[in-house]
């Protein structure tokens, strides 16, 4: 079960990424031939030469869109013979846009996204703003919602840095938790899972982020520097924030390996039976963090209501007969 | 369980799997590393000389009937080459050998991103589900671009495979069984607010079982209010005061003005105890709350127009932990900072930071308060990446017999080819539990995105 649970995702991936011949993109650009400002300022209408985009449903990165005319009054105007002239620029195209959808809307004017256009020797492409689309489009609600995927195809290879609300700097790492419970599709939009797991897998990675990358010093890695020594210090600031990542069998496990165990060389301070009461009440997540055995744990044996043992419930407890009888976690003393 | 997931996963995947899509992009990251360093174990040092090897594939776009398919595959494996006991952070029995997933999953998205399906090994970060790392299912959907639902089963991630509902589980959510979700509605920047609900049970015991309601609230452009409340279903059968009985509650109030002026203010309650699994007896005994109040910052010197790229980072907090028998007890968390990034070739930094513990006794006698020092810089050039970085630690009182800890990390990287990486790094120092520690390290990184272009 393990092993399948192992590979059938692994070699999905593989099967449906590797096999189907995926290849580097680098590829020198090839300059632009066309000269569209000419062609504009000649009054030729853009469906001359782009007969097909009304239908066209979806960008496309071969330039099917561009279909010359075999013979066209309009071209002879000019042009005897007509020049031998191939597309050949090709790009990813960025959005996911419908031209067949938004031309009828627009009476088919091109120039109200394209205002711009490619002339001869031109390596890249202008493509339209964005406040072209967000002069109809109202795009405060989807920025909200982090709803970009519809439109850009994807966010990862611009090296975009975030803006307003979604800005990373100063605290951001204290409070990007916040951010994310509402709208985690709105991290997803730049950020894989794959990112958020170098930190947020802390259950099955081997190593803390600042030993697997030491060379990212000015990244705000928690446990950065000597954490061992300082560890107990953090936890009693603030308890709750190591249990947001760790359950305290990952501190038994490395406090075991040290001879720190439940029923090891005590490394309590002397006189800690009459003491420790008020320090378990104040803290008792540090306790947890070696005796946190279940039902074995080592409190019952003083503490258990059948060996008439101490109350050890807070003074605002009240739990019930009842409940003794159907809690597991309650039948260990009662 | 565990059969009856593993069989859903692959069915599920099937299912979804193209038969003539393409896969538009795949992000390959491979980290192949050797340390060496001492471990301090059953009472001697070791030498421990691990090499891992953690690899992630993430493919994009792929193109599936009324929508596209994202894979992803987050793995590591070890091998340590010295020790025959080697820790691996969270599991102290798995020999010489270990490795685990942290990530594996399918996810299809359709009705233009509206709605999703997860399936596999995933963190969930929605809601009151505390990054919850999960083996099941998670569904998305977004109805009218106004309300969200988002919702997810199966059972807590546990290390290396062991058993479901380990005791000595390392998951937080511990347990056989997980749900929660969260209902939301936006309205553009003004409001967001949603309630989620997290359960968890442990061979049908309780673990957790949490209601919260979470807010932000943007009136103005440059500011928002932001809140979050979780209650304990299980905390109010047992304890009779509203405040024992709410386990996490934050507001922040962020000023986000410009890239190099920003400020927040924050307020935030736990009671510790109730982060602890239900099923464990601990928290019967507890009645403990630690709440903050703290102002952060940042001010760079680009905000006055000054041509000067060094920004300013400011954080304070004061704690307070309130305990039955002690009382209210306060301390105290300041850190500053200043980065100097010259240009993106160059960065100098420094830190500097106070912790004082609000309680006075731990379990091991008298507590420490620490003061912390930090100096750093990166430089690049020529495809070289050098980088160092020093830190100091003074304790008030000895930890480990020990009144200061002083440690430093030097890297140097080469970029042999796009994306393909060298790096070296050596650490030491002298610290309360290791008079003196060297350490070092070798990896080759490789990072690389592929597309495979689709034709119509």
């Amino acid at each position: 079960m393990k092993t399948r649970l192992v590979v059938a995702p692994l070699a999905l991936a593989l099967a449906a990424c590797v096999s189907q011949g995926s290849k580097p993109q680098a590829q020198a650009p090839v300059p632009y031939q066309f000269p569209h400002s000419t062609h504009l300022e000649a009054g030729v209408a853009c469906l001359q030469c782009h007969a097909a985009i009304p239908q066209s449903a979806k960008l496309r990165v071969d330039a099917v869109d561009v279909k010359l005319p075999e013979a066209s009054e309009v071209c002879a105007n000019c042009h005897n013979p007509l020049p031998a002239y191939t597309p050949v620029q090709r790009f990813e195209p960025a959005v996911h846009f419908d031209h067949a959808a938004h031309l009828p809307r627009l009476n088919n004017d091109c120039a109200r996204c394209h205002q711009k256009h490619t002339e001869k020797g031109d390596l890249a492409k202008p493509v339209p703003p964005m406040k072209a689309c967000t002069g109809c489009h109202v795009h405060a609600q989807d920025f909200a919602v982090g709803r970009c995927l519809p439109c850009h195809r994807d966010l990862r290879q611009y090296p975009l840095k975030p803006i307003a609300e979604y800005t990373h700097e100063a605290n951001f790492l204290e409070t990007h938790g916040q951010w994310a419970r509402q709208s985690v599709a709105t991290c997803a939009t730049c950020h894989d899972q794959t990112m958020c797991s170098h930190c947020h897998t802390a259950t099955t990675r081997p190593l803390p982020p600042d030993v697997e990358f030491p060379e990212k010093v000015t990244a705000g890695f928690i446990h950065r520097g000597d954490w061992i020594s300082r560890h107990a210090l953090e936890q009693q600031s603030d308890p709750a924030s190591c249990l947001k990542c760790h359950g305290a069998g990952y501190c038994q496990s490395c406090h075991t390996f040290q001879g720190l165990q439940a029923n090891g060389p005590t490394p309590h301070p002397a006189g800690w039976v009459s003491t420790h009461g008020p320090i378990a009440r104040g803290n008792i997540v540090s306790c947890a963090a070696c005796h946190n055995q279940g039902a074995n744990l080592n409190c019952p044996t003083c503490h258990s209501a059948t060996g008439g043992g101490v109350n050890p419930h807070p003074p605002n407890w009240k739990g019930t007969v009842a409940q003794q009888s159907s809690n597991p976690v309650c039948r260990a003393c009662h | 369980m565990r059969h009856r997931l593993g069989t859903a996963l692959v069915a599920a995947a099937a299912l979804l799997a193209p038969a003539t899509g393409r896969t538009s992009e795949l992000d390959v990251s491979s980290n192949t590393q050797l340390n060496a360093y001492q471990q301090w174990r059953n009472g001697a040092l070791n030498s421990t000389v691990p090499l891992y090897e953690f690899l992630s594939l993430s493919g994009r776009e792929i193109a599936i009937p009324g929508g596209d398919l994202q894979l992803v595959v987050d793995a590591w494996g070890g091998v340590d080459l010295a020790s025959p006991l080697p820790w691996w952070n969270g599991y102290q029995n798995s020999g010489n050998w270990s490795g685990d997933l942290n990530l594996a999953y399918v996810q299809g998205s359709w009705l233009g991103g509206d709605l999703k399906l997860k399936l596999g090994r995933m963190s969930v970060g929605y809601g009151n589900s505390r990054m919850l790392q999960l083996d099941g299912g998670s569904l998305s959907a977004r109805i009218a671009n106004l309300f969200t639902v988002d919702a997810y089963v199966g059972a807590p991630t546990i290390q290396r495979f062991m058993a479901y509902g380990n005791l000595y589980s390392a998951n937080p959510t511990v347990g056989n069984l997980a749900a929660g979700g969260r209902i939301g509605f936006a309205s553009g920047q003004l409001l967001n607010v949603g309630a989620s609900a997290g359960f968890a049970w442990d061979s049908g015991t309780a673990t957790r079982e949490d209601l919260a309601l979470d807010l932000k609230v943007s009136p103005l452009s440059w500011m928002y209010l932001m809140g979050y409340l979780d209650y304990s279903l299980f905390a109010e059968s047992y304890f009779s005061s509203f405040g024992s009985q709410v386990a996490e509650g934050t507001a922040s109030l962020v000023f986000p003005f410009t890239p190099h002026l920003q400020a927040t203010v924050d307020y935030s309650y736990t009671v510790p105890s109730l982060l602890l699994p239900y099923n464990s007896i601990l928290w019967v005994f507890s009645d403990s709350t630690r709440q903050y109040v703290g102002l952060s910052g940042r001010l760079g010197l680009e905000q006055f127009g000054l041509k000067v790229p060094v920004d300013f980072d400011l954080s304070y907090r004061r704690v307070f932990e309130n305990a039955v028998d002690d009382g209210t007890t306060a301390g105290n968390r300041v850190s500053l900072g200043a980065r100097w990034r010259a240009a993106s070739a160059f960065t100098l930094g420094a830190e500097g930071a106070w912790l004082e513990v609000p309680s006075a006794e731990t379990w091991t006698g008298a507590n420490s308060s620490y003061g912390f020092g930090r100096a750093y810089g990166t430089l690049s050039g020529y495809g070289v990446t050098g980088t160092l970085d020093f830190q100091g630690y003074w304790f008030t009182q000895p930890v480990n017999g020990q009144w200061s800890s002083l440690v430093g990390n030097a890297t140097l990287g080469y970029e042999v080819l796009s994306g393909l990486s060298v790096v070296g790094a050596v650490s030491g120092g002298a610290t309360p539990y290791y008079s003196s520690y060297f350490s070092g390290l070798v990896k080759i990184v490789y990072n690389q995105s592929y597309r495979s272009r689709e034709v119509y």
